[in-house]
């Protein structure tokens, strides 16, 4: 891992204690960031999980991930975490949170550091021990960052419940005798109890029935509003990813292929891939709102064992030419710093979702 | 335009007998398909939309007991012996699921599982029924389908399993198929691709199909009419744009401003209440009443589905008073 430009950049902004003006400090600093596997069993194949991706998070901000199985989005989210260290896995790049570098903390640094950034998932069974309270789930890990104090830990843990909108009584419950969206409510209050500056929402609505989903989704803006924190929000659908995130990034087969704001991703997509995505994803509106063709895309995402040459969308783009299969297109920002990596984002004209207002 | 139903639901009601009292898992539903007609059947977890899929299948858990009628042309599928079920099953009504492992077997090949069932319906002899798996494979688009036909079904990709349960359930050209959550699985782009062979599915040969999910957009994108579920009872039932535009029932208005879209901010969205009650204490009035917004003392006496307009039906007292937001509203 080399040390970039940018550390020493943020090196000055902390020695002068003023912010460059016109890029305001990332919370969230990733820089060339790859994954790589290695698959056990005879074949030892090297999966390919994430390439070369660099994203910033603004304190305060939420960056949607988006994409398909095999996309990369949630190896992302786990190298950032920094849960990615084992000997079969190869995570090269930087990763700097409010200026530190994670990936070059040892695990005793890095659990000093790991108020800071927490993580949620989807099955919010997977996070919570099932012999523990509610309460003891909370307080677990205020303990181990030594925020205790006695009898007043109750009190924490009472106020952790309120803030999403669960009664002390909970505190007793233990998960299973939980609804799902109770139990990601807690996920919620504990990983919240923290205070902590970025939150990695990994597809934490998914398993929810939809009126469920809009609760969970509310409380997250909620805390955004109140704490300013920030998300990085990875999920496969496209609604909902809109709905809470200010940017958007959308990967395939391990790499971003489009970064930029929610409406240009949602109005105006410049990479195929995008633009297919938008198409496929199923609207809830009357068909007279739905006049447009959808654009079917052929066969199935590439293995990332062996995935294609040059652009790896490639196989199934419908406006692919020679020149894709020889050349990787480079993540290249546009005019209004909407940046896609397509060599032919310039000439393409592609369509998006035509939605009113938005973030 | 729709003709003579294929299948027609009568008062269907299911419950199971448990410790803490009956549980009324599915309460009067009645509802007819016609030939090449899909349906979609939308409700959250726990609204009884599953139940009501095996039960057309004669497929429910032998605790359930059930009452009512389920007729495919006529015949009284709920009266018919198991042995006659046998036949009526793969023949005339075929099921897929969410998971295509529930009904693929892991142990034969794709070929030898589609050409056993075509075999044991159709009594064709061996190379007849290959011939006919293969083209199969081939015509809900998995390529290679020869080579395919001998692979084990771990050594296809999801996408691909689920179009080889498709494949299978289609083997004898049933007039009824039941997909329940079909492309719950599945990524958004291989779901198109799912969603389309199925609306082709039943352009071309007339199948009728009911279409089990949570997924109003699913819905919105495959289906003619739809029934909306709660807490074991259809709530409203109509053409699947009636339903998105000018939803008539409160919990469809509700489900509709809960779906995260773009364009929504996730502070607007708006979520519904409270809790779906227990199937052994649901309340004796409207089932939705405790968590709706537009709550009377009336509401508190047993809804009926009636009809407010031609070909639409409500189970709300207060249907022609309200006037509930529906998709349109929505998006702004």
């Amino acid at each position: 891992m080399e040390s970039s430009s940018i550390d020493v950049s943020i090196a000055d902004a902390e020695a002068t204690r003023i912010d460059p003006p016109a890029a305001r400090r990332a919370l969230l600093q990733v820089e060339d960031l790859s994954v790589r596997f290695r698959t056990r069993g005879p074949s030892r194949a090297v999966v390919h999980a994430v390439t070369d991706v660099s994203v910033e998070i603004a304190p305060g901000e939420t960056l949607g991930l988006i994409g398909e199985s095999g996309s990369g989005k949630s190896t992302v989210a786990r190298a950032v975490s920094q849960l990615l260290r084992g000997q079969r896995v190869q995570v090269t790049g930087s990763i700097s949170l409010d200026g530190v570098r994670l990936d070059q903390l040892s695990k005793r640094e890095l659990r000093a550091q790991r108020h800071r950034m927490q993580m949620i998932f989807q099955d919010p069974n997977d996070a919570l021990d099932p012999r523990m309270t509610v309460g003891q789930s909370i307080e677990e890990p205020l303990r181990i960052l030594g925020r205790t104090g006695g009898d007043q830990l109750g009190a924490t843990v009472e106020r952790a419940l309120d803030t999403v909108g669960l009664a002390p009584a909970m505190a007793a419950r233990r998960p299973h005798e939980l609804s799902g969206g109770q139990r990601q409510r807690v996920n919620i209050a504990r990983a919240m109890a923290l205070e902590p500056q970025l939150v990695l929402c990994d597809e934490v609505v998914s398993a929810l029935d939809v009126s469920i989903q809009a609760d969970i989704l509310n409380l997250l803006a909620a805390f955004q509003r109140e704490r300013h924190v920030a998300y990085l929000f990875i999920s496969h659908d496209l609604g909902v990813v809109a709905s809470v995130s200010h940017r958007i990034g959308v990967m395939y087969l391990g790499r971003l292929v489009e970064v930029g704001t929610t409406s240009q991703v949602v109005r105006t997509p410049r990479h195929p891939y995008t633009e297919a995505l938008l198409s496929a994803e199923p609207e809830a509106v009357p068909s007279r709102l739905r006049a447009r063709t959808r654009i079917i895309l052929d066969g199935d995402i590439p293995s990332p064992i062996d995935p294609p040459s040059g652009c790896g969308f490639r196989t199934r783009c419908r406006y692919a030419q020679d020149r894709c299969e020889a050349e990787v297109p480079p993540l290249t920002p546009g005019p209004d710093g909407h940046l896609v990596a397509c060599h032919f984002a310039d000439e393409l004209h592609l369509s998006g979702r035509a939605v009113p207002g938005g973030r | 335009m729709i003709g003579e139903p294929l299948l027609e639901v009568r008062d269907l009601s299911i419950t199971f007998r448990t410790p803490a009292g009956v549980a009324q898992a599915v309460t009067g539903s009645s509802f007819t398909i016609a030939p090449g007609e899909r349906v979609g059947m939308v409700g959250e977890s726990g609204s009884g939309k599953s139940l009501t899929g095996l039960s057309l299948l004669g497929l429910l858990p032998p605790a359930a007991e059930v009452s009512g009628e389920v007729l495919l042309d006529g015949r009284n599928l709920l009266a018919t012996p198991e042995r006659e079920l046998r036949a009526v099953r793969g023949r005339e009504v075929s099921m897929i699921f969410q998971e295509p492992m529930t009904a693929l077997d892991p142990v034969f090949t794709v070929g030898q599982q589609i050409s056993a069932t075509f075999r044991a319906h159709r009594g064709v002899g061996r190379a007849e029924a290959k011939r006919r798996a293969i083209d199969l494979l081939g015509e809900v688009g998995i390529p290679e389908p020869a080579r395919r036909f001998r692979e084990y079904p771990h050594q296809l990709s999801g996408g691909m399993r689920q179009r080889a349960m498709i494949a299978m359930a289609l083997v004898c050209e049933p007039r009824l198929l039941v997909a329940d959550e079909p492309t719950t699985a599945l990524d958004v782009t291989i779901q198109a691709q799912v969603l389309e062979l199925i609306a082709q599915l039943s352009r071309d040969r007339g199948t009728a199909v009911l279409l089990i999910t949570h997924d109003l957009g699913v819905v919105a994108e495959t289906c003619d009419r739809v029934l909306t579920m709660y807490a074991g009872q259809i709530v409203e039932r109509c053409s699947t744009d009636d339903a998105l535009e000018f939803p008539r029932h409160p919990y469809t208005s509700g489900l509709l401003a809960a779906i995260p879209r773009p364009g929504v901010a996730a502070e607007d969205l708006r979520s519904i209440p409270g809790r779906v009650p227990s199937p052994v204490d649901l309340p004796p009035g409207c089932r939705f009443g405790p968590r709706c917004d537009h709550h009377q003392p009336r509401c508190d006496e047993a809804q009926e589905l009636t009809e407010a307009a031609p070909g639409r039906w409500v189970r709300c007292c207060r249907h022609a008073e309200l006037d509930l937001p529906g998709a349109v509203e929505m998006i702004g």
